[in-house]
């Protein structure tokens, strides 16, 4: 009897404990943003208003998602991020090129994407904050479908929000880039105007 | 039959230690700090003979699974396919079962149970994931995202033929759980088919998974070979952490959480 109450307690002691670490550990990870939430709603809502359109053709969905890249995106800090130490060894004129080739990338690899939407969700689901940067939390969900968790990273400086990657079930868009940028820089003995050739040519495509 | 595998995995790995030495090992950049610590960030010092063996898998992509996977997307229905994956998936319970302990992970091994016995039954076999929409969701783990919850680190990166991106700690791991797995020790000891069919229709079903996602890199990527040891890392990383931020599991572990919310570095 006695041993089968201790062995009660014992449970009651785990659960509460369990419990305990949840709460707290829930605790020091919120600081939330709303106005970081409202800018990814916003920017979602943009998307599906004006790439979602299955009528588009794809010189306006590209066009459109430049605009979108323009108003949401900060992609000179994206670019800058994505070429990590190299930046600092390129010229004005690489660099210049290399923010012109980027974008362009991003456009051309992002926006037939869209294309094929069919009532997915996007639902932001929570933020933090330090300092500038916010994280947006969301899950994108596809019926029938595990959801998918993106989180948004965001440049904010009082009311303007500017994205600066995207990152899908823990894989970043800036770390991946800024991977296979570095790796073709480093193999070509440190050369950009390499890269920035492959780039082009990817690009042309 | 497990006598046979370990003989075919040792020969494996006498291959690859081989293959490692005789083509040498890059160099570390010297009188150059910043390319120092990249070299030692990106930690792929075998990196040339990853190449050729990426090369090689590609080509095995392209040749074999690639057009296998095509004719299997093009002759099943979407239904068939989801039934194939839950049906899979269910079969990897037990080790995702030991894992979650393994892992101290009470909740999530308790969710696997439930999902075990649900789908096995009303489930029909576990072709239908119906404890997913009960509320218990799906979650994988294996004995790599153990080690590296016991505090291993990953070692260097390592393409292995066929198996894809991988590093020392994970594939480790890939032989313990086939030790663990009782269907190759209990189910099926002495059957050498089940556990190669099995293994087929994973790769395929995988295949078939990640098909828009390897698209786009293909079509997209200048480098995919960086790109896919990039993507390789930061995914096992979110699967150590089970997709939190940085909380909880990724104080336990040592390696870095892959973003974090303060202004990132610029190094690799």
């Amino acid at each position: 009897m006695s041993i089968k109450n201790s062995k009660t307690t014992l449970l009651v002691v785990i659960i509460f404990c369990l419990g305990l670490y949840n709460s707290f550990s829930a605790l020091g990870a919120t600081n939330p943003d709303p106005a970081g939430e409202d800018f990814i709603r916003s920017l979602r809502d943009q998307v599906l208003s004006t790439l979602t359109p299955k009528e588009l053709s794809e010189a306006d969905r590209k066009s459109n998602f430049e605009k979108i890249i323009d108003r949401y995106f900060d992609i000179n800090r994206m670019a800058r991020m994505s070429l990590g130490r190299y930046w600092r060894k390129a010229d004005k004129d690489e660099r210049n090129e290399f923010i012109t080739q980027f974008k362009a990338m991003v456009v051309n690899t992002y926006a037939e994407r869209f294309k094929s939407y069919s009532g997915e969700r996007l639902i932001v689901s929570g933020s933090s904050k330090r300092g500038r940067m916010i994280l947006v939390n969301s899950e994108f969900k596809k019926k029938g479908e595990k959801p998918v968790r993106i989180d948004w990273r965001i440049f904010g400086i009082k009311d303007k929000y500017k994205l600066f990657d995207v990152i899908i079930e823990g894989v970043s868009l800036v770390q991946t880039n800024r991977s296979q940028f570095s790796s073709v820089v480093r193999r070509n003995d440190g050369s950009i105007s390499a890269l920035l050739k492959l780039l082009r040519e990817k690009n042309s495509k | 039959m497990v006598v046979r595998i370990s003989k075919q995995f040792k020969s494996l790995v006498v291959l690859l230690c081989a293959v490692i030495l005789f083509a040498g090992c890059s160099t570390v950049p010297k009188n150059d700090p910043e390319a120092a610590a990249e070299f030692k960030k990106i930690n792929d010092p075998v990196e040339n003979v990853n190449r050729v063996i990426f090369g090689v898998n590609q080509a095995f992509d392209k040749v074999i699974l690639k057009p296998v996977t095509f004719a299997y997307r093009s002759l099943t229905p979407d239904f068939f396919r989801k039934g194939v994956s839950n049906f899979l998936h269910n079969l990897k319970s037990p080790v995702i079962l030991v894992n979650d302990i393994l892992q101290g992970e009470i909740g999530r091994a308790g969710d696997t149970v439930a999902r075990f016995v649900i789908n096995s039954t009303v489930g029909i076999f576990g072709l239908v994931d119906v404890a997913e929409n009960l509320g218990f969701e799906q979650h994988n783990e294996d004995f790599g995202q153990t080690l590296a919850v016991w505090g291993f680190g990953e070692g260097p990166y390592l393409m292995l033929p066929i198996l894809g991106p991988s590093n020392p700690r994970d594939a480790i791991g890939r032989v313990v759980d086939f030790f663990v797995d009782p269907i190759n020790w209990w189910v099926a000891p002495d059957d050498n088919r089940i556990p190669i069919i099995r293994t087929a229709v994973s790769a395929i079903d995988l295949r078939d998974r990640l098909w828009d996602n390897l698209e786009e890199i293909d079509k997209n990527s200048i480098d995919p070979y960086a790109s896919y040891r990039s993507m390789y890392r930061q995914r096992r990383n979110n699967e150590i952490r089970n997709g939190s931020n940085s909380q909880s599991k990724a104080d336990l572990v040592p390696t870095k959480p892959t973003y974090e919310l303060a202004e990132p570095s610029l190094t690799e």
